[in-house]
């Protein structure tokens, strides 16, 4: 009996046993197979500016995805090469990657995000097919820099009358305007900020002619000074302005600290001058000739005494006027843009002579600004030309495609402020890789741009 | 009609007078003195390990009725004489095994009993129609995995080979996994079998079928199969009957048997994953007089031989890329259990009840070459079946007795990818020309079939000539069957029908043991009333409420007749000769039908397509058998059976064109299509002695039919040609070794035709597939150890690895490629136009 009981036992025992045994052959539970859709960058990723360095990207999909998929399939990269970085889920929504740089990435670069079309969702679906072309998508957004250090650089945006300033402020918002003079002017003058960053000089055309300087920090007129008649183009240093009065044909020159004019002197052998800039290196001044059939060239003065040393002629590469005159930092060189074409010479203040003429491909020259570094030369056209001071070479281009007329370069040489009249916009351009950011629409008619030293709250 | 019933009513007056046999055999003979040669009344002959027994007569002679088929040990005793015995004396269904005993006189007291090995007849001068059995020691050592693999050796039963490709089947494969019984009996179409399990009708009326193919070889008893002209005892079925007795004896000491084997053996050539286990116990159960209760269980598994691959890339690049590392997925498995119970109890000689039956499971899967790189986007099938009967005995005297039987049996079939719903909205179905890429196959199909049986069968031997049997039948069935679109899961099909069935039968075994002449005589009335309601005018089929009534039931009456006379000492012959009739598996006799909302009633879909409706008039389909054959023994181990037969069937069901009233053309099924089959059977056989036995069979046959697939229209009504299960030439055969020292191996092989194909519709299965051959082996050792049997076993399967081809493309007649440039060699070289190469099985057996 006891016998036959575990008999049975041990069978009801091995059929439970095999029972298990049974294979599960049913499919898998089925998976949408539908692609992930891209649904985009979030708004501080796209074209934004003053990007913190250790910002995140973030992309919204329409699914959940694949974190492993992204290393291969993701890019960060400025010119300064891609960025490292790890991938995560959202907390909050699943379908939303955010990729977060291992390190800080580099100021004031454009950085360029790129999403492939291998990303998978979850459901082991690429966003593209593969048997399609890859076009990621893609986004960019522009760290911040020293623009952004202790406050933002205020952009001064004179009009074309030169009878009022407009103010860009915090990159790129609209800070207002500033009257100048109520009196008619023929036109806007030179604006130039001194290096110290204290003071904006504005050369006022104007049949009486004076110079206002102006407290770059707040608009306010801290003097208007008389000078020769027609004033125009204008160089300044800490302590000194020296204005050309086209009309008067003479120069005048203004002490900063007591908003007074020092002198005035002219060139009696009939020489008139039409731009100038300062050479604190070998404290001579150089200025170039607006009088017809001497156009292209250049005089050299001693600062001292205001004595002309000599002239060197042809300094222009097609002997037209000078169209703008900057000076290296170092003072080796002097960065001539010629009136009404697009060429460009480069006078060494060394050997007193022309060492390299460039012909750009552009309409004529509108205005030019240099940095430590670069030369930058706007085009009538719209094309911007960066070129390299020490190798007076061509580094980039970048086309505006609309007229252009001033230029300003912040004072870390991070990013230009370009005037373009014809829809009266001020167009914002890094300088790493000429990229446009954006623009600051302007309520007037617009001329030329100058830049703060300093930034401001 | 009339005159046909006339004549019946005619033969059934001329017979009622005699007596027959039902689904037991009986042992009869005469026990003589051996000395003297006069007869010893009174005699006690047993069925050793039964109750069954009788006492000679006053000529010695002796009839045991009701032995359920089984192999047993017989012994006559009697006072004073030494105890004669034979052992492993081998009884059938239906059948007569005679047995002489000779009793010597004892001449010592308690003198040993004589044993003598019971051999049975080379000859069996009771044949009347074509009887093939084997039992459960046979099947031990047969190289064989499922019930089928069984059938297919006897002859005249071949499996359905598949020769097309799935996606090529009716409405574009949704029935490819509806299930079937796989095999063709003597040319007939597939489902034109009936199967029995001890007595109790299993077939699957609804699809036809059974859902024994997985029942371990520990649960049979024996199984028989009749292919000719069987009796009135067996109905709906034109071409054969399986009678499958399972274990029946109640052990008077418990009894376990455990058998395991796999093909896992690291080799994976010659693996399909493939496990298998038994077990089995049968005990007397302590308490209750002659209670035995049996208890099998089997587990079979097997990944087959054709798989899928899911490469990683290939729905992501739509359908092009198949690089990387696949996942291999199974797609022609197989998973089954079969559990069987069993609870017998003869309190008595004249009263026995039985309580059984069994609980089946299949899992399986289709290959379908189109999702050979989305397995898992073919359709699943589970076909789940139990069975509960119960069976009462009650001998009234020595010559009559009665069965009462009960039974439940239900089927249910369930072919879909998923069984969420919802899931099939999930994934598109997207494919290229050749292969699908995602989404899932457009098969769902969930249907059950449930029989309540209830019958009655009495016998009575009437006389030593006469044993006469007659019995009724009542079956309640439920149909119930869904099939959906999975996209959008919108209705095809669906029904609720409860037909009944009825029968009723009487026949008479004449043996007239003077001229060794046997006749069995026979008519069977059967009524089916589908229970359902029909379209008056089936051209209204668009009308929405068009009105219906109520279908006519069907009666029929078919005679049955069999005569087997001998022609030598050592030869007979018999004639066999009826008429079968089969109403049609209930899915054709309901097909497109579903329930329509307006009217709250199952009436026809008019929305269908790609697959017919059926008339609104079924009739059973017809077959007329005839059948002559002679048995002879060449030597005392060797004879040789020779049949011929003819078959015409008539009124199967096939597929034609109507219209509606609106002019809309659809498909009708009725009966329209015929076919006539002729054939030759040819068998050796060698009974075991010399350590050895076989047995061979030939087969010549040619089927012709209208057409060859239910769902296809026939080409020209008028036209016949070869179906395409037809082969015209067969030949299998089983060796047998068994050695004194344990050792022994046995070896089937067989050789057929190929099927036909169509290479031009001017020439209808004008072409032949390859022949098709295969041998297994089975190579044993029998063991002792620890006070129980062991055996240990190899099984080859497909020993010389013969790559058999299925089918092959008709415009190019060669498998693997066809003759359009525009197919790549992938699509073409389709795994399923081939069988399966070598597999290598070892396993064990233990049992006391």
């Amino acid at each position: 009996m006891r016998k036959q009981i575990i008999h049975l036992f041990m069978l009801g025992l091995s059929i439970i046993l095999i029972q298990a045994c049974m294979p599960d052959r049913m499919a898998p539970e089925p998976v949408d197979i539908n692609r992930p859709k891209f649904l985009g960058f979030s708004a501080q990723d796209s074209g934004a500016i003053n990007v913190a360095l250790d910002h995140p990207v973030t992309m919204v999909f329409d699914r959940k995805m694949d974190l492993s998929t992204f290393p291969e399939n993701f890019t960060l990269e400025s010119i300064s090469g891609p960025i490292a970085g790890t991938f995560k889920l959202d907390n909050d929504a699943d379908s939303v990657v955010i990729f977060t740089p291992s390190a800080n990435m580099n100021p004031a670069e454009v950085y360029t995000a790129y999403v492939g079309g291998g990303v998978r969702a979850t459901n082991g679906m690429s966003r593209i097919s593969p048997n399609e072309a890859d076009i990621p998508e893609t986004t960019w957004f522009f760290t911040t820099g020293q623009y952004a250090q202790n406050g933002f650089p205020h952009i001064f945006v004179l009009d074309k009358n030169g009878q009022e300033f407009f103010l860009i402020e915090k990159i790129d918002s609209y800070g207002g305007k500033t009257t100048i003079t109520t009196e008619s002017t023929f036109g806007s003058g030179e604006v130039r900020i001194t290096p110290d960053g204290t003071k904006m000089v504005i050369a006022n055309r104007l049949s009486a002619g004076t110079v206002s300087i102006f407290n770059p920090q707040d608009m306010t007129l801290l003097a208007t000074v008389n000078v020769g008649v027609g004033p125009e183009q204008v160089f300044v240093t800490n302590e000194r302005a020296y204005v050309v009065n086209l009309s008067g044909r003479n120069v005048s020159v203004i002490d900063l600290n007591s908003y007074t004019e020092l002198t005035q002197f002219s060139f009696s052998d009939g020489f008139r001058p039409r731009d100038i800039v300062y050479n604190a290196a070998n404290n001579k001044l150089y200025i170039s000739s607006n009088k017809i059939g001497e156009y292209g060239t250049m005089r050299i003065v001693d600062a001292s005494d205001y004595t002309s040393y000599y002239d060197v002629k042809n300094v222009t590469p097609t002997k037209k006027k000078t169209l703008d005159m900057e000076i290296t930092s170092d003072g080796a060189y002097i960065f001539i843009a010629e009136y009404n074409t697009s060429a460009l010479s480069v006078f060494s203040t060394q050997a007193d002579s022309v060492v390299t003429t460039l012909d750009l491909d552009a309409t004529r020259n509108e205005d030019g600004i240099i940095s430590d570094t670069y030369y930058y030369l706007v085009c009538n056209d719209g094309n911007v030309f960066k070129i390299d001071i020490a190798a007076h070479t061509v580094l980039m281009q970048l086309d505006l495609e609309r007229i252009s007329a001033g230029v300003a370069v912040t004072a870390a040489d991070e990013m230009l402020y370009i005037a373009t009249p014809v829809d009266s916009t001020v167009q914002i351009v890094e300088t790493s890789t000429l990229t446009r950011l954006r623009e600051v629409k302007i309520p007037g008619t617009i001329k030329r741009v100058a830049a703060s030293v300093l930034n401001y709250q | 009609m009339k005159a046909k019933l006339f004549i019946s009513l005619i033969f059934l007056l001329l017979t009622v007078h005699s007596l027959f046999a039902i689904g037991e055999g009986k042992i009869v003979g005469q026990v003589l003195d051996k000395e003297s040669g006069d007869p010893l009344p009174g005699c006690n002959i047993v069925v050793e390990g039964t109750l069954l027994g009788a006492s000679a007569d006053e000529d010695g002679f002796f009839i045991i009725l009701n032995v359920p088929p089984g192999t047993y040990n017989v012994s006559a005793q009697m006072v004073g004489y030494v105890t004669d015995m034979r052992e492993n004396v081998k009884v059938l269904s239906n059948r007569t095994i005679k047995l002489n005993f000779e009793l010597s006189v004892q001449a010592i007291e308690g003198e040993a009993i004589t044993v003598e090995a019971y051999k049975n007849p080379l000859v069996q001068k009771d044949l009347t129609y074509k009887i093939q059995a084997v039992t459960a020691e046979e099947i031990e050592n047969l190289p064989v995995t499922t019930m089928t693999d069984v059938l297919v050796q006897q002859a005249g039963i071949s499996r359905n080979i598949r020769n097309m490709p799935v996606s090529s089947g009716p409405a574009f494969g949704q029935f490819s996994t509806v299930p079937t019984d796989n095999l063709h009996f003597r040319g007939g179409r597939e489902n034109e079998a009936l199967y029995l399990f001890d007595g109790v009708n299993v077939t699957d009326r609804l699809w036809g079928g059974f859902s024994l193919d997985p029942i371990g070889e520990y649960t049979l008893s024996s199984l028989e199969a009749y292919t000719g002209t069987f009796g009135a005892k067996y109905g709906g079925a034109m071409s054969g009957v399986v009678n499958i007795a399972a274990y029946d004896q109640i052990a008077k000491l418990p009894k376990i048997k455990l058998q395991a084997y796999t093909d896992n053996l690291g080799i994976k050539e010659v693996s399909q994953n493939t496990n298998s286990y038994e077990l089995f116990a049968s005990v007397a159960i302590p308490g209750v007089r002659n209670l035995g209760l049996t208890i099998a269980h089997r587990f079979y598994s097997t990944d087959g031989y054709i798989y899928g691959y899911i490469y990683p890339e290939w729905v992501n690049s739509e359908g092009r890329d198949k690089s990387g590392e696949p996942e291999k997925v199974p797609m022609q498995y197989q998973d089954t259990q079969f559990t069987f119970g069993k609870l017998v109890w003869k309190p008595s000689s004249n009263f026995s009840a039985t309580i059984g039956g069994f609980v089946t499971k299949t899992n399986q899967g289709l290959y379908d070459h189109y999702f050979k790189y989305n397995p898992y986007g073919a359709p699943r099938v589970n076909l789940d079946g139990h069975l509960l009967y119960g069976k009462f005995n009650y001998v009234f005297n020595k010559s009559s007795y009665i069965w009462i039987t009960a039974a439940q049996y239900e089927r249910g079939f369930l072919s879909r990818v998923w069984d969420n719903p919802d899931y099939y909205l999930v994934i598109p179905q997207t494919g290229t020309a050749e292969f699908s890429i995602s989404g899932e196959d457009w098969v769902y199909f969930n249907t059950n079939f449930k029989r309540l049986e209830a019958r009655a069968d009495y016998f009575n031997q009437l006389s030593k000539v006469h044993s006469l049997t007659a019995g009724f039948d009542y079956n309640k069935l439920n149909t119930d069957l869904q099939r959906r679109n999975p996209d959008g899961f919108g209705v095809l099909e669906m029904y609720h029908y409860e037909p009944v069935e009825m029968n009723g039968y009487i026949s008479d075994k004449m043996e007239f043991e003077d001229m060794g002449m046997i006749v069995n005589v026979g008519l069977r009335f059967d009524y089916i009333d589908p229970k359902r309601k029909v379209l008056k005018n089936l051209a209204e089929l668009s009308q929405p409420d068009a009105s219906m009534e109520e279908a006519k039931p069907v009666m029929f009456i078919t005679p049955r007749l069999g005569i087997s006379f001998p022609i030598m000492e050592t030869a007979a012959m018999w004639f066999g000769y009826g008429h079968y009739y089969q109403y049609p598996d209930y899915f054709k006799v309901f097909q497109g039908t579903f329930y329509a909302q307006g009217t709250g009633q199952y009436r026809p879909n008019p929305q269908l397509e790609n697959t017919p409706i059926a008339d609104t008039k079924i009739e059973p389909e017809e077959t007329v058998n005839y059948e002559v054959g002679i048995q002879s023994k060449i030597t005392p181990e060797l004879a040789f059976n020779v049949t011929g037969f003819y078959r015409k069937t008539s009124n199967l069901i096939g597929v034609l064109l109507s219209e509606t009233n609106e002019g809309k053309r659809f498909q009708v099924m009725g009966n329209i299509d015929y076919a006539t089959v002729k054939g030759l059977e040819v068998t050796l056989r060698k009974n075991f002695s010399s350590n050895f036995s076989f047995v061979l069979n030939y087969t010549l046959s040619q089927t012709l039919v209208s057409t060859s697939i239910l769902f296809e229209r026939p080409i020209d009504e008028a036209l016949t040609f070869p179906a395409n299960w037809d082969q015209p030439h067969q030949l299998n055969g089983v060796l047998n070794f068994h050695w004194n020292n344990g050792w022994g191996f046995s070896l089937y092989g067989y050789l057929a035709s190929g099927t036909p194909y169509t290479r031009t519709s001017f020439d209808p299965n004008g072409e032949r597939n390859p022949s098709i051959s295969t041998v297994d082996l089975n190579v044993f050792k029998d063991l002792n150890f620890f006070g129980f049997k062991q055996q240990i076993f190899l099984q080859v399967y497909n020993l010389f690895n013969k790559i058999n081809v299925w089918w092959v493309y008709s415009d190019s007649g060669i498998p693997g490629k066809d003759a359009n440039p525009a197919t790549s060699d992938d699509y073409t070289n389709n795994p399923s136009m081939y069988g399966p190469g070598r597999t290598i099985r070892l396993g064990i057996k233990i049992w006391n």
